[in-house]
């Protein structure tokens, strides 16, 4: 990380407890901007509280979040000029159709006239609902409520977008249009913190992650930081036509090489190291007379940075 | 995002470019709207619970007219039918207007904080006060609505014998400002919790509390209009002033509504006591004015200085019982807001919240009753109050202020000493106020029955009710003993408590100004004790 670089998002050591229950104990990051800050952890692991907290809705009780330099405590009105959240749930007003609960949003930010319009008519187009904009929102899908959601938290242009379990309950189509509008969010400069269990797509779309259990932040970096940081970043498999024992002891002498099984022409270790050294790793193989009849290596994705991470307590 | 090149189109019916550009208009009007007025009022045309109402409203005053003339045909031609029709038609209006508006008010504002939808409105730029005067200004919206819907038979009243402009005026605008003020009481009640099912007791509270004013505003229809027309003095001038007082008291009392509203769903962090106080003292001052202009006119009428000096306790004793559960430490965001130089200290002061503030204040506006009731009974007496006159109102006023400054200085040490081991909040705190009270009232009871001594005046000292109903029947009350022993026990009492308080209050009545709005590590130990540790929001 870049540290010369003001940071949008800003948690500075942040603490929220319900009576004995540490929601959120002692929370540190920092995201930048355009940035996709992907907020992963168990449920009850404190995400939503504290992006509660970065959202204006709850205050800490201890600490601080930041966003664009102004505090949720002291500068509220600020942040909530710069911020669009997207919470998990979220009631809608009965007899709205999906144009007015916009336009209703759009007028509650200040914005007027061609401004007015002009934000509804993007965000319509946006997130596709320019062809419902006369449905009631009662009749919507799943699907195009989160849209209207999305739309609804970004209506005012915002530069850093929090949004917690967008995905949720979502079908893969959905999911998958989902994730191309976050993605087109974050390339028009969007600072994004998004949470959601759906971890094969948090990390296709984030640029850094950050893992929470029991309201403590236990990892946090790029995906690949956090895997050099864990003891194995891929798992390899060799089939050796002859001589695995020696094999095994040969990988045994070299340090990266860790958790090596024999099981019959199979060798499976752990590298702990670069992955382009698995390619320098094959030819040294070959190079020493071992006659390689397969060579795999299956690398350790978030899920599995995740399981190793946390270890799955609730509070 | 792409960018538009073109201006939005508002959708409409296919076409009329009339009917576009009177659209277009109406929209470019509505931006100057609050947002919440826009979107409810689009919500309640196409509501079905008010077009149901509405029509309801309509077919039964057409009904009443068929009615009422066929009742009174031929006598309607010639006979005073006027205010019997009126008092149908405002019978009929009241429902909407006492019943169906105010609590569509509450709903409309309960729900939106069950549902969620209101956390949506919190984080957007519309302060609390907007929040709550759009959520108004939409029931007044209906309540014009209502109002037109019955304007042609209340004209037709007008026709009719018996009945004159100023009292169709008169009537109509006092619904509409019992209506105004019901609805920003519910307003307020909505704001009270967040948990559905304290919003489900307050609903049916709410409720009750509307079919109440509704009977009341029935009878006072049939009362007023009907038997007892001599209160229609209109060429009287203490008519128009007496009318004026009214509405005074009613506009300081509806910004009362709206201020508490706005501070309870006022962001945590900031000032959420401001308002209310300023709000406080500005009727203080309007009860006080109309008493002083009230004595002055009637010099030898105690009545109007002993009603306003027992309104002023009981606005300060309510709004103190709250006010004494106010949490001690204030935020960084309120601290930063202090003012630098001193002598606007000594205003901004009164209106930070915390309890010993608060007491403070009540204190001083109740000194302030005091004085001032005691000027206007001194010039009373240049104007023809006799000495015993002013001696017995003198004791009067300074006993009936002693029982809340009593009362909230104890209730302040009570919640202060509570504090120590539980959380206090201004809810809490009203509840202890309110059993201290109690048993001020019940224990004098307790004790003679336990006693059998037969009754005695003595032990009821400390029940303020007693003291107030007795002391405003006059006779050899106020000269007693007894009234003389309250007003020595509560004397040493209420300075007792007074500088108890200020003891412990000492710290909290001179707040540091916050300077720093970096943030420093070691923050993180001193921030916990400014935001109260409440039930997970999340369950």
């Amino acid at each position: 990380m870049i540290s010369t670089r003001t940071p949008v998002i800003e948690l500075r050591r942040l603490h929220r407890f319900f009576g004995s229950t540490k929601a959120v104990n002692d929370i540190s990051f920092e995201v930048y901007a355009g940035q996709v800050f992907g907020y992963i952890g168990p449920n009850g692991a404190g995400k939503t509280t504290s992006m509660r907290i970065l959202a204006t809705l709850d205050l800490p009780t201890a600490g601080d979040a930041l966003v664009d330099g102004y505090s949720v405590i002291n500068d509220p009105d600020q942040v909530r000029r710069r911020l669009g959240f997207m919470p998990d749930a979220f009631g809608v007003y009965s007899n709205v159709n999906c144009r007015e609960y916009l336009d209703f949003f759009a007028r509650s930010y200040g914005l007027k006239g061609d401004d007015r319009r002009k934000a509804l008519q993007e965000t319509m187009a946006f997130t596709g609902l320019d062809v419902l904009s006369e449905k009631p929102i009662s009749g919507l899908s799943k699907g195009m409520k989160q849209r209207l959601c999305l739309g609804r938290a970004m209506i005012h242009n915002p530069s850093v977008l929090i949004l917690d379990e967008p995905a949720a309950g979502l079908d893969p189509r959905a999911r998958i249009e989902l994730r191309e509008m976050i993605a087109r969010l974050a390339h028009a400069g969007k600072t994004v913190l998004i949470s959601s269990h759906i971890l094969t797509e948090l990390a296709e779309m984030c640029d850094v992650v950050g893992i929470i259990e029991q309201g403590q932040l236990l990892a946090t970096g790029s995906v690949a930081d956090i895997q050099r940081g864990q003891r194995s970043n891929s798992r390899v498999r060799i089939r050796v036509l002859e001589n695995t024992q020696g094999l095994a002891d040969w990988l045994t002498t070299r340090e990266v090489y860790d958790e090596i099984v024999i099981d019959g022409e199979l060798l499976h270790f752990s590298h702990l190291g670069e992955r382009a050294e698995e390619a320098v790793l094959l030819k040294e193989m070959i190079e020493a007379g071992f006659r390689i009849a397969e060579f795999g290596a299956r690398h350790s994705t978030l899920e599995d940075v995740f399981l190793n991470v946390t270890k799955g307590r609730v509070q | 995002m792409s960018a538009a090149d073109t201006p939005a189109s508002t959708p409409t019916t296919d076409t009329d470019p009339r009917l576009m550009k009177i659209d277009r208009w109406v929209e470019n009007a509505s931006e100057y709207f609050n947002p919440i007025l826009v979107k409810e009022t689009r919500q309640a045309l196409k509501s079905r619970q008010f077009a149901v109402t509405f029509a309801l409203v309509l077919v039964t005053s057409w009904l009443w007219s068929v009615f009422a003339i066929f009742i009174n045909y031929p006598q309607i031609l010639y006979a005073s039918a006027g205010p019997l029709l009126l008092v149908g038609y405002l019978d009929i209006l009241l429902f909407p207007l006492v019943v169906i508006i105010p609590f569509t008010a509450f709903r409309s504002l309960a729900a939106e904080r069950e549902d969620g939808t209101f956390e949506l409105l919190s984080i957007s730029t519309l302060n609390p006060r907007q929040i709550i005067w759009g959520k108004l200004i939409s029931a007044i919206v209906q309540m014009m609505v209502y109002f037109s819907a019955i304007a042609p038979c209340i004209a037709f009243t007008y026709l009719l014998r018996g009945i004159d402009i100023i009292t169709i005026g008169y009537a109509l605008t006092v619904v509409f400002l019992l209506s105004v003020v019901l609805s920003a009481s519910g307003l307020m009640l909505a704001c009270v919790s967040r948990k559905r099912q304290w919003q489900s007791a307050l609903s049916v509270i709410v409720i009750i509390l509307y079919l109440i004013a509704f009977i009341s505003a029935l009878t006072a229809c049939y009362g007023l209009i009907l038997e007892s027309t001599e209160w229609r003095a209109y060429n009287h001038p203490d008519f128009w002033m007496a009318t004026l007082m009214l509405w005074s008291y009613s506009f300081s009392m509806l910004f009362l509504l709206i201020e508490l509203a706005a501070a309870q769903i006022t962001f945590e962090s900031e000032n959420r006591s401001a308002g209310v106080r300023r709000m406080l003292l500005i009727q203080h001052f309007v009860i006080l004015g109309w008493m002083i202009y009230w004595c002055l006119r009637a010099p030898q009428e105690s009545f109007f200085l002993e009603t306003c000096v027992m309104l002023l306790c009981l606005t300060w004793g309510i709004a103190g019982i709250f006010m004494n559960g106010e949490s001690t430490v204030l935020s960084p965001r309120i601290k930063r807001s202090i003012p630098l130089s001193a002598v606007e200290r000594v205003w901004t002061n009164w209106l930070l919240p915390g309890p010993g503030r608060g007491y403070l204040f009540i204190m001083t506006c109740l000194f302030n009753v005091g004085i001032v009731s005691i000027f206007v009974l001194f010039i009373n007496s240049f104007q023809g109050l006799s000495y015993s006159d002013f001696i017995e109102s003198t004791r009067y006023t300074y006993g009936m202020l002693l029982y809340p400054a009593c009362y909230l200085g104890l209730g302040r040490v009570m919640v202060a000493l509570i504090s120590k081991y539980f959380r206090v909040d201004i809810y809490l705190s009203a509840f202890l106020h309110f059993f201290l009270l109690l048993g001020g009232m019940m224990l004098p009871v307790i004790l003679q029955i336990m006693t059998r001594n037969g009754y005695s005046n003595f032990p009821h000292i400390t029940n303020p009710l007693w003291f107030y109903f007795r002391g405003s029947s006059r006779g050899s009350f106020l000269g007693s003993d007894e009234v003389t022993l309250v007003l020595i026990l509560g004397s040493v009492a209420m300075v007792f408590f007074f500088l108890v308080n200020l003891g412990i209050s000492s710290k909290e009545l001179v707040p540091q100004r916050e300077t720093n709005t970096k943030y420093l590590p070691d923050q993180a130990v001193d921030i916990p004790q400014t935001i109260e540790d409440d039930a997970d929001p999340l369950a």
